[in-house]
């Protein structure tokens, strides 16, 4: 047999263990001991910085404190900023705060709330999800010092995404406008088309392009594991458009049913709109099987002429082949392949959807509720978009604030002209799939709406299907 | 009785996964005639070769796609490749210690988990197949099926009891009081990398279990026999007797297990939470596409970083794995 | 630092396992050479472990109370130095037991012993004076007390159920009846005097009688036993060493398996946050969802293409049977050709069920099989013709090599595979830019028609040309020659009207569709499963390979010599030899399958009709919070793998009979 040989082998692995286990370390200890010398170096500079930092109140300053932020963004240039504005206000109060971004966010956050093991802070891009996890008692509701600070940075309308039961539990830490539509004003101009003012103009124009030979749209929905939510958006715009802000409310609070005659004939007014003959390019060959971020290249190359999507889109643009090897501009330019937004119109009023990140804390500490005013703070919005912007290297950086009294030099003029929709829009309403309970919003929702698309069912049934998902 | 196949024909299980040696002759050309044998090995070679390409074709895209940027990934095919195409900022964007898209601690994250869980559940494994091979005790039948019948759980079930049990400790309510005792107590391993190959170790007893009992069952009653009139206690055949004759079947089960620990996604997710410091290389890959998968250029590189440990184990170790992993399944 | 700190924990945690495990081992291979010692051991373990025990449980008064500034030396010390001195008397105490045989010294020694250790433990029960405080940072906890106040009427009840237990333990086991009946009253003492009375409102008296009753019992024990003889010590060491050995698997397993395993059970009968019992309603919310069980179609399995070509298949396999059972005289010989083509006819019914009856369960179903099947029987084709084939090493490696790659490689691999772009576009996916290229030299370019005609009329002419070879001493393989022949005469057919592959167009130009890889169903599970099949076809074909070449030479000798052909080797020696072999890679490949998670969570998330019972399980219990249906289809999925690892036990069971 061969004896020595393994005894070798054994030996090697067993060394291998030793310095590969050291050098991942888990150790608390060691965990520590850099957590200290962060402190150190925090201590050092917090004079110079709280001085400039804080806006008018006086700043708190802890000893050394962590506090865990999680949340489901989880790469660059996302984290990357978001880390940064972080560090910068844990080197002023003298906190460590550490941000975790997860892919399976949504699932963890319930393991851990399960067992005991949550974060003193996460991110929701779901309010629904916020709402039920302070109901059950694991959030905690903002206590008035800090309400207050935050009613001063951010209009009620904002709040009210993170108001339950008329308690404010969570603050927006990040906002987005989705009635936005992507198009190239050189082409627009080139033939001679108008922006539409109203949403039956929208359709007009749309058809004047099939009648011309071009195709309106690009629209796909799939994305991964939440395959379905772009259909979700446009349902939710038009029950928007439609039905009014009143009959939203009541579907978004499973006040009428979800299989609703006016909800049903609006999910079915989407698929019509989608199922006009040269209405829709989807890169991948069908609308369910193209990811939402792949319609870059053909809205580039002009294959399709717009596409409704929100403000994040403008980070798949990376991905471009361009004609000059140069990245894409975005925003008012004289470039000839420039992309721009316009506003997705209505026929009564400028109706918003947005959606964005909220912000709840698991606990009543004071640290925590620090570091929660910061993220409700300008100055957060400031320091996270001026890093967001230098990470991505792009115009859009992918982050936009509603936030009160931020120095607006720090977004681009386009993520300016976002902004401006944000806060002129006559009614905003939230993502609805984001609002209704998980099973829905991020389950049948989705996955019902997307055999709806791909023609396996039709409308009334998966109305029907959802209604019954709901708990 | 099953005769154990491995030490009758080490050579034939050495050639398993092929050592160019000489074949059973029974598979060459039966025809007999020139062109028959021709014919027959083409027909033989045509179909392999076909199999193998297929095969290969999907990690050969990887490896080319993990050397193209984002536009070439996105406007083409990797067979499109053209060499003014390759670039490995991929790999220096993976590897850049800078980035949150950073590979370099996960491998190392990876190998701390992997490593105590390959050692340690195959020392307790192997107790547990020589006690049940060879040490006669009451219920040994029941508590092996027992255990063999527990591969059928699917791991899920079990996290969050075992999140719970890491982060909590385990008590026991003694009936019809308000008492606990404590039985294990909160050893605050949330977080850790010990939670992770912990549980490892616990899900992979079953099948290492079985691997290795019917390996250990197979060798030669004679030796323990023996090994017995000569006075010679469980403690000293186990170490002196089986440990050195089932080299074979460690490794094997050696290799299962580290590329089990190491390729392991929902496992590590759950006990490891969010301390981001101890990510292993399958988290990283999973986050690294970003939201809505906008920096899925990247995916090639990180995954072929991924599979290249595992790879090197799996090499370097296959010539134990035919042998060991006969001995259960091959009866003479 | 952190390297070192690391370096020293996990060596400290392998010494003292292999340590604790080693020195066990060694004590009891004391027990029959050395009994002085042993007991000395034994004692020493025992007061170690009482007393660690109490101590862990904060129930004795804490001498960590004022040392908690210390280091974590200095915090050990503190723990460790009472259960030190537990061991070093009850080492002592085990040594005189060891080697005096004097029945009344023994006695008094074992009283003493426990009035001793009764009245130190019931001195220091905590009285709620001291405050508990551990460790840095955690809080302080209100002070607690272990005094108890007797309910006299709990105490005497447990007391007499643990009595009545031993009385029966005794005469089950044929066991000393006083003796066992003293221990379990203990331990029934025990429970009655702290479990079952209020704690800290009693006096300190309470407690020593709490204590001093269970200590003369077990003393009364420990001092009645005897020395035993070399039977009696072998006897202890044959009792315990199964369990030395079995011991810490049982530990894991039942921590990480079993416990989990039994909390499911009981979830699964609660309701979505486990606040009240529901009874079975979750197991009937989960059989009748359509989205778990869909047989709304079910007609249309008799219409579907795949059924009549399955049926065609199955009903020529029949027909060759009897036809080559008439030469034999058996009614039908279910033979190579037959048996295969009957299979695969078998495999497309199937199939044609599989695809038309929806939902999580038939998936699962269907995942099982056609992985199974395919996995096997393609890694036992490719351990057969790669034997003995040069540079077969390469080869092999190659088809083994995806078993290193993890599900989240594989999956970021294959959607490289199988990725899809609009027919206007250049296709990004490898399956589809094929597909593709086939369709459009196929029906767009006469050119490309030509080669392929020329293609495939040779494929033809090569498949004809094999069988009218082999026929005459192989007529299994002719069959085959014949059926594959079949393939390029049915692409001819289609070259002929049309084309095959990606067609389609538009203003008469071609524009090849592609295939909706993983959002078009039903046969976007299939596509799923390819990619498991690519990794597990390595595995079954290494452990059948290693098979097929262990099958003794002689035997083909002997058949060679008889006249037998390569297929009736193959089909009369080799595969009933390796048969054990592929029974043992088909119960393991299908415990794997039942369990999928990875792929389909990683690729479509169960979207577009795709879900698998693990997916299904993990989305209710940790994306919905609804653990009770979770829990459910936890159970489903494991009772569903029970038939196949009873199969595997027994088969086990018989061959260690």
């Amino acid at each position: 047999m061969h004896l020595s040989r393994w005894k070798t082998l054994l030996a090697l692995l067993f060394s291998i263990t030793l310095v590969a286990s050291a050098c991942a370390g888990s150790d608390e200890a060691a965990t520590d001991d850099s957590a200290a010398t962060d402190d150190s170096a925090a201590t050092d500079d917090s004079a110079d910085d709280s001085s400039q930092a804080a806006d008018g109140g006086e700043m708190m300053v802890f000893s050394g404190e962590t506090v865990i932020v999680t949340g489901p963004e989880r790469d660059d240039p996302s984290v990357g900023a978001l880390q940064e504005s972080l560090d910068a206000f844990g080197e002023e109060a003298n906190l460590v705060i550490e941000y975790t971004g997860d892919s399976a966010w949504e699932e963890q956050i319930n393991i851990q709330v399960e067992a005991g093991t949550e974060p003193d802070i996460s991110f929701f891009p779901q309010p629904g999800k916020l709402a039920d996890f302070y109901r059950q008692g694991d959030i905690q509701a903002l206590p008035d010092s800090t309400a207050s600070i935050v009613r001063d940075n951010w209009d009620e309308g904002w709040l009210s995404f993170g108001t339950v039961d008329d308690t404010l539990v969570g603050i927006p830490a990040k906002t987005d406008a989705k009635s936005l539509v992507w198009y190239q004003p050189a082409v627009f101009e080139e033939k001679g088309y108008e922006i539409p003012e109203t949403f039956d103009a929208f359709v007009a124009l749309a058809n004047d392009m099939i009648a011309n030979g071009d195709t309106p749209l690009c629209v796909g929905i799939e994305s991964d594991t939440a395959t379905g939510w772009p259909f979700t958006d446009w349902t939710e715009e038009m029950v928007l458009r439609f039905e009014g802000p009143d009959v939203y409310d009541q579907w978004v609070n499973h006040e009428i049913p979800f299989n609703d005659p006016a909800i049903v004939a609006q999910m079915q007014a989407v698929i019509d709109l989608w199922n006009t003959e040269g209405m829709v390019f989807a890169n991948g060959g069908s609308i369910q099987a193209t990811n939402f971020g792949d319609n870059v290249q053909p809205l580039y190359d002009g294959t399709c002429l717009m596409h409704r999507q929100a403000n994040f889109f403008a980070s798949f643009f990376g991905n471009v082949v361009t004609d000059d090897g140069e990245s894409v501009i975005l925003g008012e330019s004289d470039d000839p392949k420039a992309i721009d937004v316009f506003y997705f119109p209505a026929n009564d009023g400028a109706p918003l959807l947005t959606a964005g990140i909220v912000a709840g804390a698991f606990h009543d500490k004071p640290e925590v509720w620090a570091v929660m005013e910061y993220l409700s703070s300008p100055a957060h919005a400031e320091r996270r978009q001026e890093a967001q912007r230098r990470i991505s290297g792009n115009d859009v950086s992918g982050y936009l604030s509603a936030v009160q009294g931020q120095d607006m030099s720090v977004y681009s003029p386009i993520e300016q002209s976002f902004i401006d929709i944000l806060t002129n829009a006559s009614v905003a309403r939230f993502d609805a799939s984001d609002l209704m309970p998980s099973q829905v919003g991020a389950g049948t929702f989705w996955t019902e709406g997307t055999s709806l698309v791909a023609g396996s069912i039709d409308a009334q049934t998966a109305a029907d299907r959802i209604e019954a998902s709901w708990p | 009785m099953a005769t154990p196949v491995i030490n009758e024909v080490p050579g034939d299980a050495d050639a398993a996964l092929g050592n160019d040696g000489p074949p059973n002759d029974m598979r060459k050309g039966g025809t007999g005639s020139t062109t028959g044998a021709r014919l027959h090995g083409l027909l033989t070679r045509v179909p392999l070769w076909f199999i193998v390409l297929i095969w290969a074709i999907p990690s050969l895209g990887l490896f080319i796609n993990s050397f193209r940027d984002r536009q070439a990934q996105n406007q083409s095919g990797w067979w499109r490749v053209v060499p003014s195409d390759l670039t490995i900022s991929n790999y220096d964007t993976v590897l850049s210690a800078s980035s949150t898209a950073s590979m370099t601690d996960s491998v190392l994250n990876s190998l701390g988990i992997a490593i105590p869980a390959t050692i340690i559940p195959i020392a307790v494994a192997a107790f547990a197949a020589y006690g049940f091979a060879w040490i006669d005790f009451k219920g040994r039948n029941w508590l092996f099926i027992a255990t063999i019948s527990l591969l059928a759980i699917p791991l899920q079930v079990a996290l969050l009891p075992l999140l719970k049990l890491y982060v909590g400790g385990a008590h026991v309510t003694v009936p019809f009081t308000e008492r606990t005792l404590t039985l294990i107590p909160d050893w605050d391993l949330q977080g850790s990398l010990t939670a992770v190959w912990l549980t490892h170790t616990g899900f992979a007893m079953p099948f290492a279990i079985f691997l290795l009992h019917n390996y250990i069952s197979g060798l030669p009653r004679d030796i323990f026999e023996s090994a017995r009139i000569d006075g010679a206690d469980h403690f000293t055949i186990f170490t002196k007797l089986v440990l050195p004759l089932s080299v074979p079947v460690l490794a094997a089960f050696a290799i299962f297990q580290f590329l089990w620990a190491w390729n392991d996604y929902l496992i590590a997710l759950t006990m490891i939470g969010s301390n981001a410091d101890n990510f292993p290389t399958t988290i990283r890959v999973a986050n690294l596409s970003g939201d809505f998968g906008r920096n899925a250029f990247l995916l090639p590189s990180a995954a072929f970083i991924q599979a290249f440990i595992p790879l090197i184990v799996f090499f370097s170790l296959q010539r134990f794995f035919v042998k060991g992993l006969l001995a259960g399944s091959v009866k003479g | 630092m952190k390297v070192l700190v690391t370096i020293v924990g996990v060596a400290i945690s392998v010494g003292v396992f292999s340590a604790l495990w080693v020195g066990v081992n060694l004590m009891f291979n004391k027990a029959t050479k050395d009994w002085p010692l042993f007991s000395t051991l034994v004692g020493a373990l025992l007061g170690f472990i009482l007393f660690v025990v109490l101590h862990g449980n904060e129930l004795l008064i804490n001498p960590l109370d004022e040392q908690m500034d210390q280091s974590w030396i200095g915090r050990f010390i503190a723990f460790i130095w009472l259960p030190a001195i537990a061991a070093a008397v009850g080492g002592t105490v085990g040594w005189f037991l060891g080697r005096i045989d004097d029945p009344s010294t023994r006695l008094a020694i074992g009283i003493g012993t426990g009035v001793v250790a009764a009245l130190v433990i019931a001195f220091m029960l905590r009285d709620g004076s001291g405050v508990i405080t551990i460790g840095d940072g955690r809080e302080t906890e209100p002070e607690r007390s272990y005094l108890p106040a007797f309910r006299p009427f709990a105490l005497a009840n447990w007391t007499i159920i643990g009595g009545a237990v031993g009385a029966g333990w005794a005469t089950l086991r044929k066991s000393n009846l006083i003796r066992t009946v003293a221990i379990f009253g203990s331990i029934g003492w025990l429970i009655g005097a702290f479990a079952a009375s209020q704690l800290g409102t009693g006096p300190r008296i309470a407690a020593i009688i709490a204590c001093l009753v269970p200590g003369l019992a077990l003393g009364y024990v420990v001092g009645t036993s005897k020395i035993p003889n070399i039977v009696g010590a072998a006897r202890i060491d044959e009792g315990a060493r199964p369990w030395i050995f079995v011991g810490p698997a049982v530990f894991f397993i039942f921590v990480a398996l079993i416990a989990p395993t039994i909390l499911t059970l009981v979830l699964s009968f609660q309701n979505a946050d486990s606040t009240e019992f529901v009874g079975l309603e979750n197991y009937g919310t989960a059989l009748s969802d359509p989205a778990n069980f869909d047989t709304a179609n079910w007609t249309n399995i008799f219409t579907s293409r795949i059924f009549i070509l399955g049926l065609i298949l199955f009903a020529i396999g029949l027909l060759l049977a009897m036809a080559l059972g008439r030469q034999t005289g058996h009614t039908a010989q279910v033979d190579p050709p037959s048996g295969a083509i009957g299979i695969s006819g078998i495999a497309l019914v199937f199939f044609a069920i599989v695809t038309t009856l929806r939902g999580t369960i038939v998936n699962n179903l269907w995942w099982v099989f056609a992985v199974t099947l395919i996995a096997t029987s393609l890694g036992l084709a490719i351990a057969v013709l790669a034997d003995g084939v040069r540079f077969e090493r390469v080869a092999k490696s190659i088809v083994f090599m995806p078993l290193a790659i993890s599900f989240v490689g594989a999956s970021v691999v294959w959607r490289l595979v199988y990725q899809s772009r609009d027919p206007s576009q250049s296709q990004t996916g490898a399956m589809n830019a094929a597909w593709v290229a086939i369709g459009r030299t196929t029906s767009d370019s006469s050119i490309g028609q030509i080669i392929w005609g020329i293609l495939l009329v040779g494929a033809v002419l090569g498949f004809a040309y094999a069988a009218i070879r082999t026929l005459s001493n192989d007529v299994n393989m002719a069959v085959l020659y014949s059926v594959l022949g079949l393939i390029p005469i049915y692409l001819l057919y289609r070259l002929a009207t049309g084309g095959f592959g990606a067609l389609g167009e538009r203003n008469g130009e071609f524009r090849g569709e592609p295939i909706q890889t993983l959002s078009e169903g039903p046969w976007n599970n299939f596509f799923l499963m390819i990619v498991l099949i690519w990794v597990q076809t390595g595995f079954a074909m290494v452990i059948l390979s290693a098979a097929i070449k262990a099958v003794p030479g002689e035997f083909i000798e002997a058949a060679k010599i008889d006249g037998a052909n390569d297929s009736d080797i193959f089909w009369r020696i080799t595969i009933p030899q390796i048969t054990p072999t592929i029974i043992v890679v088909v119960t393991t490949v299908i415990v794997l399958v039942m369990k999928v998670f990875d792929i389909v969570r990683v690729m479509t998330n169960g979207n577009f009709g795709t879900n698998v019972l693990a997916n299904a399980m993990y989305a209710e219990s940790f994306q919905f919070r609804n653990v009770g249906v979770g829990s459910t289809l936890a159970i489903l999925l494991f009772l569903s793998v029970i038939p196949v690892m009873v199969y595997n036990i027994r088969k086990q069971q018989k061959e260690i009979a």
